[in-house]
């Protein structure tokens, strides 16, 4: 090969190289944790339980932890829980709140709706605040099982355990017995085949 | 994107033909480096030709960077990727043997058939004693088995190995093969008695070298994964949707659509997969948050004219799946509101009759709505005509892993 011909492919593939991760450092979005770790770290470790609330952040209150009220600063003023520090959840990305975050080890969201924290979570997580979990309920639980009076019955409470036993009501399937829905198709995996090559 | 085959992009049934492309290609190149030359390739055993190392070494240097830079652009899926796994015992016995084989016979195995190919005696008896070691190997095997498969390591990687990060791992062996580059080349020009004139005249390969050293710098500042990719939707915006109540579809229109049986929505549980066995909603698939990036789920997504929407018990975990495909940048995506602890409570628990004196319209019908669901649901509508009337979405299949053994 000519030395000229390797010189130019290895400028163009370098440039090539380069040119793309340019591209991508410019259209990125402004995420500090990608999307499949964000996914990933919720699924794992999402909730704090009010056990684990009552006995490790309200009976000794610890400096590296931020209690984060999610509701409109009418809500916050007229009642919320003792240290709370008020981000209402349209102000999340404000600069000054994410400074604010970035400070502290822990942070425990809260909001009137379960579903918020779990969004707000998911929006911190993005902008590279690790640390956040989310209690379960709603400002209203909280405060009646955990604050008022802790009730061990419902130390591991949420919002997302089933109420109903659904099949009881809406029988699905054919015949007398109980069908099983299909397990999802996702979970089928194939055999893979290998192709054994060589020199 | 790559790789091509089990991606789908190459038909499977092809495999062959892009192997004999792929082998005569190797075999072209292999060729045209000389090495269907025993003297040549022996030549690194003795320090008068060191072409053999060069060739390899920048060939798999060319290769890490392209796979390095390529799997970080998501040009290349490193989960398809096959990784030969290690069995220690046989890779020591099996190195000492082919390095015997190299020293006395003159050729590894690929060059012994390029060589044989391009009508060298030497290369034919060499090709022929290979043969015979397979069919000895083969025969026997069982004897060798507990060889051939001893101390197991699975596919490791020589940078876990040694406790390095691949970026910094990739720049050390960088560095590693242009030092032996040139050390090489100087025992080279020793043994060959080659005078400084000539030196002076020959190409230098300064320019490449730089280059890959700086590619592979650059590497070293990327993070091990892209964070995001301009698919995906901005913060502030999934905040806003959120906020303004967007995201959610209302249990109403749910059940209209599981009592009249249409397939409007794609229905998806996002509880647990044991949940998810003991009932769900009919037609309805699992995806767990975790899992709705999965390769395999993106045609489901796809499909912008279907309303996506998934449940949980609650809302959270609906969330968690409606907040990544979100921002994955899926479009008509959202979180059947209440999820299915709201939707049995009204429509089973909460209202026993319906409010047929409420002075609302809207209250009257939505009474009278859930008051007809009910009995529908109550009375085991959904048994048996389920089968017929919903056709079960179906993911499509898991794509092959094609693993393909090679080397030299």
């Amino acid at each position: 090969m000519k030395n000229s011909t390797l010189n130019n492919s290895a400028i163009l593939f370098f440039t090539v190289l380069m040119v793309a991760v340019i591209f991508c450092a410019v259209t990125s979005r402004n995420y500090q944790i990608s999307n499949r770790a964000t996914a990933g770290k919720v699924m794992s470790d999402a909730f704090v339980s009010y056990e684990s609330l009552y006995y490790d952040y309200l009976q000794n209150i610890d400096h590296g932890t931020l209690l984060v009220d999610l509701r409109q600063p009418a809500y916050y003023d007229v009642s919320h829980l003792e240290g709370a520090h008020n981000i209402p959840f349209d102000e999340l990305l404000k600069r000054n709140h994410q400074r604010k975050l970035k400070k502290y080890d822990h942070i425990l969201l809260y909001a009137d709706q379960e579903q918020l924290s779990v969004a707000a979570q998911m929006v911190l997580l993005g902008t590279g605040i690790e640390n956040v979990r989310v209690i379960p309920g709603t400002f209203a639980s909280i405060m009646q099982y955990v604050v008022e009076t802790f009730d061990p019955s419902k130390a591991f409470y949420g919002e997302d355990k089933a109420r109903w036993d659904h099949q009881r009501f809406m029988p699905i399937g054919s015949g007398e017995t109980k069908a099983q829905p299909e397990r999802s198709p996702s979970r089928e995996i194939r055999e893979t085949g290998a192709v054994i090559g060589g020199c | 994107m790559a790789p091509l085959i089990p991606q789908g992009i190459i038909n499977p049934e092809l495999t062959l033909f892009f192997a004999l492309l792929l082998g005569i290609g190797f075999g072209y190149v292999l060729e045209q480096a000389g090495f269907s030359s025993a003297k040549k390739l022996a030549g690194v055993f003795y320090g008068y030709d060191f072409v053999v190392l060069r060739v390899f070494f920048t060939a798999g240097i060319t290769a890490m960077t392209g796979i390095l830079f390529f799997s970080y652009l998501g040009w290349l899926d490193m989960n398809f990727v096959f990784v030969n796994p290690t069995f220690l015992y046989s890779a020591i016995l099996g190195g000492v043997i082919m390095g015997f084989g190299f020293i006395m016979g003159g050729y590894c195995p690929g060059t012994g058939i390029v060589a044989a190919v391009t009508g060298k005696t030497d290369a034919m008896v060499f090709v022929i004693g290979m043969f015979i070691g397979i069919f000895v190997f083969g025969h026997f095997y069982q004897s060798f088995e507990s060889i051939y498969t001893g101390h197991f390591l699975g596919n490791i990687f020589v940078y876990d190995s040694l406790g390095m990060s691949r970026a910094w791992f990739a720049l050390l062996l960088a560095v590693v093969a242009i030092m032996a580059f040139t050390i090489t080349q100087m025992i080279e020009d020793r043994i060959n008695k080659v005078s400084p004139e000539q030196i002076k005249t020959r190409p230098s390969y300064m320019l490449p070298s730089f280059l890959l050293v700086i590619a592979l710098v650059v590497f070293l500042f990327l993070p091990e994964e892209r964070r995001s990719n301009m698919r995906e939707a901005r913060p502030s915006e999934l905040l806003a949707q959120v906020h303004d109540n967007e995201a959610y579809i209302s249990t109403h229109r749910v059940i209209l659509e599981i009592k009249n049986g249409r397939d409007e929505l794609i229905l998806i549980d996002t509880r647990e997969q044991s949940e998810f066995e003991r009932f769900t909603l009919p037609g309805a698939i699992n995806i767990r948050a975790d899992e709705i990036l999965q390769r395999h789920w993106r045609p489901l997504f796809n499909q912008d004219h279907r309303q996506k929407v998934f449940f949980g018990n609650g809302n959270s975990s609906a969330m968690q799946a409606w907040f990544t495909a979100a921002r994955a940048g899926y479009d008509n995506v959202y979180i059947l509101n209440g999820g299915l602890n709201r939707m049995f409570s009204e429509l089973f628990v909460d209202a026993e009759m319906p409010d047929t004196t409420a002075y609302n319209l809207q209250d009257r019908s939505n009474a009278r709505f859930l008051y007809e669901a009910r009995q529908f649901f109550l009375e085991g509508g959904l048994v048996d005509e389920q089968a017929d009337r919903r056709q079960r979405i179906k993911a499509p299949e898991e794509s092959e892993i094609i693993p393909v053994i090679g080397g030299c």
